[in-house]
């Protein structure tokens, strides 16, 4: 499994779980859906995954590591995240600088970011359709297309699981579908393993498994499993 | 003028606002960034703590000052870390804390409070040698960290949640920075006083954000600006006879002023050119 959790629960600060008991697996390959009302868990969920947040109870893994462990700082390199604010601040940086931010983690310490970084960075943006937009400034972008730049650099790391949290909220019916099928196609050709957190039951509907936060708890919809296993 | 420089503390302090001003209006992009105006305030009450506790044992108080800010920096760079915030209401902890007990040891210790309060009326032209040793050495460490770090600095500066989620030391770096800008303080308190800090930190910052397109372009603008107004500033004062950093403040309002309207006034020109 890419993700396993199981008997998971978290929460924060002195605050009430925000969910417990959660079990939930994701196989290779999978483009797996999130939903739920606000406030449920999913982007904590999410947090959780990437050793952000420790979990309260139960057992965590992703790519066989566990999340905030010592050693985790290495699967990091394999999880392109894409957060769901990701305006970035105030600090000036072109859509080509905050792409290339992805590899940053993998070029290390005090080296500079070699050929290769660039070209990464240059096919992520080319598959998230930015590259006309390259030279201009993050903060002068839509809500759309800062998400597409969010989603260039988590392509740019190469990853073999991707974590993204709500990336169509900013887009419109043709970029939700544009950006579903552009996850799909990477998938199958680099069999990426992506975690989306979603409202939309469009892009929902692309996804196997999909989990429904709320209450406290987590579930796997039936509907879905009936729908693979039939 | 020229022959000023053969005195020894005007080289001392011509020498201090050249490497302060290439080097410290990086610290006020930091600050300006990561949201730590307040921490800067916790830091200087922090200093001012270490400074009563050494006066009490009757040591330098410089060093205790600096030791104290630098243990104040590392208590905030926890604190702020893990509240990805500027933590203001504990921040306010911290400084309210370390004012009352440095007003606890001024009065147990029977010490003047003004012998502590001296330490924040900086003097450039005051600066003995071991104090500009201290000044180059700090700015030199700053521009050697950034150097090394740049990227990461970046990407901390960008998202910090998003540096840590890359694979970037992400709190390291932040610690790193934050052990700058308190070193930086305590040296630039020497420099401009404590009150006074913000002249060869935070405007050439400010001047720098309404000019670059780039962290890049942020560094290196904050350095122009840093030299330029505490050059002009420097000047100001001797032909003025105005106290050095309040004539350094007054040339970098100015220089902020108009590295902010500059862009406006550049795009009402070029709209009305091509309105004809």
């Amino acid at each position: 499994m890419v993700v396993s959790a199981r008997g998971l629960a978290a929460g924060y600060g002195g605050g009430a779980d925000i969910f417990s008991a959660a079990d939930l697996e994701v196989g290779p390959g999978c483009l797996a859906g999130l939903c739920g009302p606000n406030g449920t868990g999913k982007s904590t969920f999410l947090k959780l995954c990437l050793g952000l947040l420790r979990p309260r109870q139960g057992r965590i893994t992703v790519l066989g590591g566990t999340p905030g462990s010592r050693g985790f700082k290495q699967k990091l390199l394999r999880i392109g995240y894409v957060p769901q604010n990701t305006a970035g601040g105030l600090l000036p940086a072109t859509v080509r600088e905050a792409v290339l931010m992805g590899r940053y983690g993998a070029i290390g310490f005090g080296r500079h970011p070699a050929r290769r970084d660039r070209l990464a960075a240059d096919e992520a943006m080319e598959a998230a359709g930015i590259t006309g937009i390259a030279d201009s400034l993050v903060r002068e972008l839509s809500g759309g297309q800062t998400q597409r730049v969010a989603i260039a650099r988590a392509l740019a790391m190469e990853p073999e699981l991707m974590l993204l949290d709500e990336p169509t909220s900013n887009l419109d019916r043709e970029g939700r579908i544009e950006l579903v099928r552009l996850v799909k196609t990477l998938g199958r050709y680099r069999d990426l393993t992506v975690l989306l957190v979603s409202h939309n039951a469009e892009t929902l509907a692309e996804c196997r498994p999909i989990f429904r936060f709320g209450g406290g708890r987590v579930e796997e919809l039936p509907l879905f499993r009936e729908g693979i296993d039939g | 003028m020229v022959e000023l420089f053969s005195l020894p503390f005007f080289a001392r302090a011509a020498a201090a606002l050249l490497a302060t001003g290439i080097a410290f209006p990086a610290l006020g992009t930091f600050i300006l960034h990561l949201e730590l105006i307040p921490a800067r305030f916790a830091v200087m009450h922090a200093s001012l703590l270490g400074a009563a506790a050494a006066l009490v044992f009757g040591l330098d108080p410089a060093p205790a000052a600096m030791a104290a800010a630098v243990l104040a920096g590392a208590a905030i760079a926890v604190i702020s870390w893990r509240g990805k915030v500027s933590a203001g209401g504990s921040l306010g902890l911290i400084m309210t804390l370390a004012m009352g007990l440095a007003f606890i040891i001024f009065y147990k210790g029977k010490i003047h409070a003004i012998e502590a309060f001296n330490l924040f009326w900086g003097n450039v032209l005051a600066l003995t040698p071991g104090d500009l040793r201290l000044t180059l050495a700090g700015s030199g460490a700053m521009v050697a960290f950034i150097a090394l770090a740049y990227k990461e600095i970046q990407i901390v500066l960008y998202d910090r949640e998003l540096a840590w989620a890359t694979g970037v030391s992400a709190r390291a770096v932040y610690g790193g920075i934050m052990l700058l800008v308190c070193v930086g303080i305590a040296v630039a308190t020497r420099i401009t006083g404590a009150l006074m800090v913000d002249a060869a930190t935070i405007l050439p910052a400010l001047a720098a954000r309404a000019a670059a397109r780039s962290f890049r372009g942020l560094l290196a603008w904050g350095a122009f600006f840093g030299v330029v107004m505490n050059a002009a500033g420097f000047a100001l004062a001797f032909l003025l006879d105005l106290p050095v950093s309040p004539a350094i403040i007054v040339v970098g309002a100015v220089v902020v002023a108009l590295a902010r309207t500059a862009p406006h006034l550049r795009a009402r020109v070029l709209s009305r050119r091509t309105g004809r």
